[in-house]
């Protein structure tokens, strides 16, 4: 399979004055008297055909700027980008909405500004209407919108190009949820055709419900890229340590606030096979067995346990119920070990990821001890395709 | 030199290659900027026809100018040139500030930037064709009548759309930098009006004063309104100020393509 971008050596360094003034008169200057800010360092990064890439990355870890370099609305101080087909860019979704405008005024607004020609635009202008689903609204205009019906207009403007390449910046932010399922249900529906989908959130739920690969960028340098799963563990290991430290900064005089890790402390964690071999490939129909230390600091009432399976999709299989007591642990001050044993759990072979905390229920405390751990299931005579074996039986006459 | 030159090939092959959706955009942006009102684009023609009798009111009543110059009613003289200023004026503040007030279509999408200015300044010229419309309407109703040389119009047309063109890519490339030079355009409009022979005849003016009232381009272009309307003089038979003018705006087109080559790249960055 081919890359829809490839981007190579790429850097964009932004060009900052003192006053706006002065970058008019450097054109006719030899010198050139603007402090530099380098937003991308020298990227390199393919991106395949046909995958949903999740860009991660904090805020001004430039992420915006790739993707507008991509999209071709700005441009890069040296490298190459090469880009396989046609880009569809929802930088912004209510941007260049003309208020007074009524809504389908502002679907031919948007679309002859995209380049759409008229009759084009005439075609596809029901298709985009009952996409956006704001009813009678349509004729009124923007400006007695609410921001979720600007969003979802804006959305089905920029999704009727029909594009190769979809680039989402943080658009999903804005809009309820019926709005998020419908944009997302959309997007699949790309993806299942085979498109490629560059998408910037900062909500993690999303990007793990939605993308196939990762790209972790930090102060415009790429600090991990490859499958999302491993991306992203690292991303919030980052994430983790990041607050860790900026805790350890805090002032002093401030009551610390209380860390989970002074009330109960999580070490140890491993999975492992019936013969007590670390690992986490298991045979299918084999039990899976995982343990962990946890030390409790703090008195603790009624601690439950609760864990959950997920596939590679990040789509539940099974979570524990979290308020069953036959699940309570041990909470008396001092060091337990929980080992937890998953009678063979009937998995096909596939991916699987494992979740799970400890929590109070009343206090509303919890501590993870794991986080959408990875486990591969191996299966050597085929039995069906899906998650988990239904046991079957049947007759006839 | 060979920037300025790359430059302009560049700017004039995108909008040759964009034309039709520079069109398309022009009558959006027509539509935009009289949209909420009931009136809609006949505002486009009501403010400067109010603007016209005010001045006219003023002039011939208050100041009691109303002997004809060169050989036509005050009103008849006073017509051509004011329409032309008003496209001229728009043409610098508005398709001056183009860039800036349509940023989101350089920061959020893939638009050829070179068009906007274009598109701006067309729309802007939809509204000066009603306007001449209603200026050969008046001349035809007053009796005056028109004659050959309003074919000159054709050519002072092609003048005035250059230079609306250079003049507001020029700006709208500065303004687009610096908000400075916006607020510049628009403290300069004023005194411009007053030192372009506009509600006064540039024949009043003798020696080396008139000859600097000249330098002003958007002098050749009123003038040559009115040549076309009332004075009955062919732009070849003044050939130095027809060579002048040119020269100028070959010179602006170079500058003008130098300072997009320098700056455009930096528009998604700033705006």
């Amino acid at each position: 399979m081919g890359n829809a971008v490839r981007v190579s050596g790429l850097t964009k360094t932004y060009r900052l004055y003192e006053s706006s003034i002065d970058r008019a008169l450097d054109v006719f200057r030899r010198t050139d008297r603007s402090r530099k800010f380098t937003a991308l360092n020298n990227i390199s990064l393919d991106f395949p055909t046909g995958e949903v890439v999740a860009i991660l990355g904090k805020n001004g870890s430039g992420k915006s700027t790739l993707l507008k370099i991509i999209t071709g609305v700005a441009s890069q101080t040296s490298g190459d980008v090469e880009v396989n087909g046609r880009v569809s860019a929802m930088l912004e979704l209510t941007s260049g909405f003309d208020k007074e405008l009524s809504g389908e005024e502002n679907i031919y607004l948007r679309a002859l500004a995209m380049g759409i020609p008229r009759d084009e635009v005439e075609a596809k202008k029901q298709e985009i209407i009952d996409f956006a689903d704001i009813g009678t609204h349509i004729n009124q205009p923007v400006r007695t919108y609410s921001s979720g019906m600007k969003a979802r207009l804006g959305f089905a403007v920029s999704v009727s190009v029909d594009p190769d390449i979809l680039i989402v910046d943080e658009v999903l932010a804005v809009g309820d949820d019926v709005f998020k399922l419908k944009c997302i249900d959309k997007m699949q529906h790309f993806r299942k055709e085979g498109k490629t989908i560059l998408f910037v959130s900062h909500s993690l739920f999303t990007v793990k419900a939605f993308c196939t690969r990762g790209v972790w960028l930090d102060k415009g340098v790429v600090m991990a890229e490859g499958e999302l799963g491993d991306v992203i563990t690292q991303y919030e290991d980052f994430l983790r340590e990041e607050r860790r430290r900026a805790k350890a900064v805090a002032p002093k005089d401030e009551a610390p606030p209380m860390d989970k890790s002074d009330v109960v402390k999580i070490t140890g964690f491993r999975m492992h096979n019936q013969a007590g071999e670390k690992t986490t490939n298991f045979k299918y129909g084999e039990d899976v067995l995982f343990e962990f230390r946890y030390e409790v600091k703090r008195p603790v009432e009624k601690l439950t346990f609760c864990f959950t399976v997920r596939n590679a999709e990040y789509h539940e299989v099974f979570m524990a119920d979290k308020q069953n007591p036959d699940n309570t642990i041990a909470s008396t001050v001092g060091k337990h070990t929980l080992r937890v044993r998953l009678r063979s759990p009937n998995l096909l072979a596939g991916t699987y990821a494992l979740s799970g905390e400890l929590w109070n229920n009343e206090a509303a405390f919890y501590v993870g001890y794991s986080n959408k751990r990875p486990f591969t299931i191996e299966q050597d005579e085929f039995i069906g395709t899906g998650i988990t074996r239904i046991d079957y039986e049947f007759e006839n006459d | 030199m060979r920037t300025a030159i790359m430059s302009l090939r560049d700017i004039v092959v995108t909008n040759i290659r964009y034309f039709r959706r520079t069109l398309d955009m022009a009558r959006v942006d027509l539509v935009k900027r009289y949209s909420g009102s009931i009136l809609g684009i006949f505002w486009g023609i009501v403010r400067p026809m109010v603007f016209i009798s005010v001045y006219w009111f003023a002039i011939q009543v208050g100041l009691r100018g109303n002997q004809p110059v060169d050989g036509a009613p005050f009103l008849l003289w006073f017509l051509p040139g004011i329409v032309c200023w008003f496209f001229i004026s728009d043409a610098l503040t508005i398709g001056g500030a183009a860039i800036r007030a349509n940023s989101h279509l350089v920061t959020k999408m893939v638009y050829p930037v070179a068009t906007i200015p274009v598109f701006t300044v067309l729309s802007l010229y939809f509204v000066h064709l009603m306007l001449v419309g209603i200026v050969v309407v008046i001349f035809i109703l007053s009796g005056y009548g028109l004659s050959v040389y309003i074919f000159e119009l054709f050519y002072y047309t092609l003048c005035t759309l250059t230079f609306a063109f250079v003049v507001s890519t020029m700006l709208s490339t500065l303004t687009a930098v610096s908000h400075d030079v916006g607020h510049m355009v628009k403290s300069i409009m004023t005194a411009l009006f007053w030192l372009t022979p506009i509600i006064w005849s540039v024949d009043t003016l003798h020696g080396i004063v008139r000859y600097i009232v000249m330098l002003n381009p958007v002098c050749y272009l009123v003038q040559g309104y009115r040549n076309a309307f009332v004075l009955e003089r062919w732009f070849f038979v003044e050939w130095e100020y027809t060579v002048y003018f040119w020269v100028l705006m070959t010179a602006l087109t170079l500058f003008t393509s130098f300072l997009f080559a320098k700056l455009h790249k930096e528009f998604s960055d700033i705006l």
